[in-house]
């Protein structure tokens, strides 16, 4: 922990969201100077790797379009395989994001400012990540506007009654909401980097972007409106996005899937995903970019405690899941949880208990909470556990009482290859963005500063 | 080129929350209307004392939200009409309406959405790239840590010399005439 800051035991007690006594002008050096300062080194190297991982999307689908969905691992009982589970998975990292701009803005918790921003970009290009699978597990992508609501020759329309479509509006629209929420709390920020910026190519790329912003009373007006507007709507999407998703999966009868917990189940998994993706990246971010007065361990200790709230929700869920599987009397319910637990996946759901359910309880350490190693690990474990979960939910569900459909389910190199061209792509992303971009909303970080508040009866 | 620049207003600058707020009051109690503050962030409070009414943004996104909702359920019911299938609820505007929840909800906030974004920026004139105010030196702290108090050329009482007299008066430091 730096010297200057000052964190008092007690978490009752309030503190300054902004450390190291940093005035308005040092808040906005501090997160406009990772922008502005010539390329590192180390900022082109993690960016040469994540392109380089990048790369493997268009060969994979290369590939992958020209021999069709055979390159994959799947088959006859596991018809959706790797594809729907990294869709699942990416979407789950998107929901942190919201999360906090959405949720925390109406419940009013004022240390979400500095986390927001970075939050929200993870939304942004997550769901970009996602958006890849389903586009391209068609099969025939040249029929992939059959996902849209369009009409065949016959003027037949497709069945709106279909999870299956609801999930083409649900992923679509968190998806445009997710950027607009995030491009309209950028714009005051890009007009301060237009007004900082020293290039004539800067300047005009800053200056269309925040499309004339100079921060007038009606300016920040109708912002802080359609600020709360978007928290207001978007708080109830991201409770829905994952729990259309689930309903591609509970709306089928194949036992494991067709359960009424699942919409809350990919929620919270969804967001407890999310949290262990933000503090891994921003515990790690933090003391890279030189944000510690503005991220306080606070605010990772903040993360750590939501994230033990959704782990403890996840588990219930696990074992109510298992509990509702033997309850019902159903065998083949039952043999199916069984399977999940002895079976071929077993590996899955014994990581997936232990990164998700055990080894997040140590947050209930108040030394884990303040431990950066230990957050990177734990964080990065639950991403881990996460993924299982999803890989569990859809692969072990197949597996069930036909014997022809005992047949397990092996990735093969173009499934590993399109995964990994994923997360390629998000860090790909995610560092264009550290590089031109405030990664901290300047403008709402000063507004919970003592200092914003205007002093009545002190004329000077 | 400076024969055809005319005033445009006068601007000066404070350096924390505490004094523009002060300023906007006075200039206001002065019986100036057509004042502005451009500042770094919200001042909680500037409205009400330069006299600006509340936006109304809310109901451009109730109205969009409202569309949004309307033509998302009377489309599923447009396309299932004409292809009569007993089943599943179909054609019924109905019985069919629960299974149809999802996506008026996720179209109204859609266009909720839309509306909201393309409310703001029409109410504040977006995009807009070009404001005299830029040519003012020092400017570009208003989206640092400076206040600036503007009175602009339109309002009835504004006149030159006067003006700047008032506001370097109440505190305005680099009190600068601004021409467009």
């Amino acid at each position: 922990m730096s010297q200057d800051s000052y964190i008092p035991d007690n978490p009752n007690e309030r503190i300054r969201l902004v450390q190291g006594g940093l005035s308005f002008a040092q808040v906005t050096e501090t997160v406009c100077s990772i922008a502005e300062r010539p390329t590192t080194r180390r900022w082109l190297f993690a960016f040469l790797m994540a392109v380089a991982t990048a790369g493997l999307v268009p060969a994979s689908l290369a590939v992958l379009f020209w021999n069709g969905t055979g390159v994959w691992g799947l088959n006859n009982p596991q018809a959706w395989a790797w594809d729907i589970v990294n869709f699942v998975f990416w979407v789950g990292i998107a929901h942190a994001g919201t999360f906090i701009s959405s949720i925390l803005t109406l419940t009013r918790q004022p240390w979400r400012t500095s986390i927001g921003r970075f939050a929200e970009a993870m939304t942004v290009f997550s769901v970009a990540c996602a958006g890849m699978f389903p586009a391209c597990h068609v099969g025939r992508v040249w029929c992939a506007h059959w996902l849209f609501p369009v009409p065949n020759q016959m003027g037949l329309w497709p069945n709106f009654h279909s999870p299956l479509l609801w999930d083409v509006f649900a992923v679509n629209t968190y998806a445009t909401v997710s950027v607009l929420f995030w491009y309209l709390g950028l714009i005051p920020d890009l007009a301060t980097m237009r007004d900082r910026a020293k290039s004539t190519v800067a300047k005009i790329a800053y200056g269309t972007l925040c499309v004339g912003w100079t921060g007038s009373v009606r300016q920040w007006m109708n912002f802080e409106k359609a600020y709360q507007i978007f928290a207001a709507i978007a708080t109830p999407l991201i409770c829905a996005v994952s729990a259309v998703v689930s309903c591609d999966f509970a709306g089928s009868q194949i036992p494991g899937w067709h359960a009424t917990i699942f919409p809350l189940y990919f929620v919270c998994g969804a967001v407890f995903q999310g949290f262990s993706a933000t503090i891994f990246l921003m515990a790690i971010c933090r003391s890279q970019l030189g944000l510690k007065n503005l991220i306080t361990m606070r605010h990772l200790e903040n993360l750590c405690k939501i994230t033990l709230a959704l782990s403890l929700i996840v588990t219930y869920i696990y074992f109510m899941e298992y509990f509702i599987a033997k309850f019902s009397c159903n065998p083949y319910e039952a043999f199916c949880f069984d399977n999940r637990m002895v079976g071929w996946y077993s590996v899955g759901y014994w990581t997936m208990i232990i990164c998700n359910g055990a080894i997040p309880q140590l947050f209930w350490f108040r030394a884990v909470r303040n431990s950066i190693p230990a957050m990177i690990v734990i964080g990065f474990l639950g991403v881990f556990g996460m993924w299982f979960e999803r890989y569990i939910i859809i692969m072990a569900a197949s597996h069930d009482f036909l014997p022809s459909s005992w047949e397990g389910f092996m990735p093969t190199f173009w499934d590993c290859s399109l995964f990994l061209g994923s997360i390629g792509t998000f860090f790909t992303l995610l560092l264009i963005f550290i590089r031109f971009v405030p990664v901290i909303s300047i403008a709402e970080v000063k507004m919970v500063m003592p200092e914003a508040k205007p002093q009545h009866g002190d004329h000077h | 080129m400076s024969t055809t620049e005319k005033v445009w207003g006068v601007v000066s600058r404070f350096d924390n929350p505490t004094d523009i707020l002060a300023a906007a009051e006075k200039a206001r109690a002065q019986g100036y209307k057509k004042i502005d503050v451009h500042s770094p962030f919200p001042i909680h409070g500037i409205e009400k004392a330069i006299g600006v009414k509340a936006t109304p943004l809310p109901w451009i996104s109730f109205l969009g939200g409202a569309t949004g909702c309307l033509v998302a359920w009377y489309f599923q019911y447009w396309t299932t009409k004409d292809y009569p299938m007993i089943i599943s609820g179909k054609p019924g505007l109905l019985d069919s309406t629960p299974a149809w929840f999802v996506i008026i909800f996720c179209f109204t906030i859609l266009l909720c959405a839309f509306a909201t974004i393309g409310g703001f920026m029409a109410l504040n004139d977006f995009p807009k790239f070009y404001s005299p105010l830029h040519k003012v030196k020092g400017f570009e702290r208003a989206t640092d840590d400076k206040f600036f108090l503007v009175v602009s050329a339109a309002d009835p009482q504004f006149d030159q010399r006067k003006t700047r007299d008032f506001l370097a008066q109440i505190g305005g430091q680099d009190v600068t005439v601004v021409t467009d």
